[in-house]
């Protein structure tokens, strides 16, 4: 399967605020983009896959899309990397030749909190009964990470000072993204003057909350060289669940799922850690960057956080991450926004925040379902 | 009147949760144990997931535990936790080696830290709501 199939087109719409906006108006703007930088039409698409828009039918009826293999996931991050992957299969099977992947959310002007006694998916975080989590006022994601980096800082000694690292890192990135929504540069001691929302974890270690809109089109990387674009080639993936007992911080922080992911993509690629030139890390809260690089290997188990300093994650550095300055600075679009860039800066189209001479880049999401995507500039 | 498939066996109706509820509505903190391999676990599930074993029982726990995590919320995510801000929110690991979720009444945010153990209380909280909440222990 390794790079049989190609992203073909990307698509973003702004990202920030954009009130008189549905979820289907910014997904369809993605979408058109999506299409005009691959040079084709809707009528070239016989595949949709839909995330957090109002639905696959009214979406497709709205974009005259007829598909021959249509599928709609949950507005999970975690989602994200399944229907890339569900997407590769699809074509690689035959069902279809040439797949939409659209993503519209507008969680900012709908007033989306991701926590809250409100119910829906963004209450908690696992898989425990409101019962067994309301009463305590258990009642966010992040504090799910909050309770995870706890646990970690005093195994392994970590400080907050040394996580302050990746929020400075990615906005240091967004600095250089004209599409980014923060774009103004924060120092150790704005980290450290910052508010907490859930403790240890201060606001800059959460991700934004914005409108905007993704879309992605795959086809096979045969098809893909007649197009406007160099296809960027998809050379291995894998998905890990550690579902079981997701209702508690993992351990292990899910290293043994983000292992297995990790070793399972480069297996499929052909190719080794040491040829990824950079990741692209679901960033829903800094310390799950940190947690992704110990389960990948690159950073050793309880050294993470010391790890990512004296620039190592930064562009220049020997592990550039989420040059877009990810979920916390530029955008939070589940981890679309993330694969986009990848596939851009694999065109070498990202400008002052190019990863030099990028070749195969990484997308890794570490939650109770990982997954992990390797990109390439070309089929090694 | 007979229904079509009444003479089947059925699985179990999910009550697991209720069952965990109740008890702590009389007081009693209960986990469940898979009568197959032993493994302990909470919260309440229709299988064991060490071994997959539908086949539980369930036990009293001794209340007596220690945080294993904790954090601390200055949001409040909605207008019943407004009051309460800021306030701990743990992971605490019971003797027997399985873990939950819970508050420790108390010792303000500063006064817990992970590796502290605690005694569990169970019983009714203030809306009626079965909860089991920890006071440290010395």
């Amino acid at each position: 399967m390794r790079g049989v199939v190609s992203v073909v087109g990307v698509g973003t719409t702004p990202f920030g605020r954009m009130p008189d906006r549905s979820a289907d108006d910014l997904g369809a703007w993605a979408l058109q983009e999506a299409l005009d930088d691959a040079g084709l039409t809707v009528k070239d698409l016989d595949g949709l896959v839909v995330n957090r828009v109002s639905g696959y039918e009214p979406f497709a009826a709205d974009q005259g899309i007829e598909p021959r293999w249509v599928v709609e996931l949950p507005a999970h991050g975690r989602m994200t990397g399944a229907s890339i992957q569900l997407a590769v299969m699809a074509i690689h099977t035959g069902m279809c030749d040439t797949v939409a992947l659209v993503y519209g959310n507008n969680g900012r002007s709908a007033g989306a909190t991701y926590g809250g006694s409100g119910g829906g998916a963004a209450e908690g975080y696992g898989s425990a009964s409101r019962e067994l989590v309301q009463p305590y006022g258990m009642t966010s994601p992040g504090a799910f990470y909050a309770l995870m980096f706890d646990r970690y800082r005093s195994e392994f000694g970590a400080t907050s000072d040394e996580l302050a690292t990746v929020a400075i890192t990615f906005r240091r990135h967004a600095t250089l993204n004209p599409a980014a929504v923060m774009r103004d540069p924060i120092t150790l001691d704005d980290y450290r003057a910052s508010r907490y929302i859930v403790e240890p974890l201060h606001i800059y270690d959460y991700c934004l909350i914005n409108d905007g809109g993704v879309a992605m089109i795959l086809s096979g990387t045969d098809r893909g060289r007649d197009l406007r674009q160099r296809p960027v080639p998809i050379l291995g993936f894998a998905q890990q669940g550690q579902l079981l007992t997701s209702e508690h911080p993992p351990e292990d922080y899910w290293a043994g799922a983000i292992g297995s992911v990790g070793r399972r993509s480069l297996e499929m690629a052909g190719i080794g850690r040491g040829d990824v030139d950079g990741l692209m890390v679901y960033d829903n809260f800094a310390p799950n960057v940190v947690f992704a690089l110990e389960g990948l290997g690159f950073a050793p188990v309880g050294e993470g956080t010391r790890w990512i300093q004296d620039g190592r994650i930064g562009l220049g550095g020997e592990l550039p991450l989420n040059t877009s300055g990810g979920h916390l600075s530029e955008s939070y679009m589940q981890g679309w926004g993330l694969n986009v860039e990848a596939v851009r800066q694999l065109r070498h189209q990202c400008g002052d925040r190019q990863i030099a001479d990028a070749s195969i880049l990484q997308y890794v999401c570490s939650a109770p379902l990982v997954s992990s995507i390797i990109y390439g500039r070309e089929v090694p | 009147m007979t229904l079509p498939g009444d003479d089947a066996p059925l699985p179990p109706a999910a009550s697991h949760l209720a069952q965990y509820l109740d008890g702590l509505a009389e007081g009693r903190l209960m986990f469940q144990r898979c009568l197959e391999c032993g493994e302990g676990r909470l919260p309440p599930r229709v299988r064991c997931p060490a071994c997959g074993s539908a086949a539980v029982g369930w036990q009293e726990a001794s209340g007596r535990g220690e945080v294993w995590a904790r954090c601390v919320f200055h949001k409040a995510y909605g207008p019943e936790y407004r009051e309460r801000v800021p306030y701990t929110v743990v992971t605490v690991q019971l003797e027997e080696g399985v873990r939950l979720l819970s508050n420790v009444v108390g010792p303000g945010p500063e006064g817990v830290q992970v590796g502290m153990p605690v005694i569990a209380r169970a019983g009714r909280g203030d809306a009626g709501v079965p909860v089991v909440v920890f006071h440290p222990s010395s």
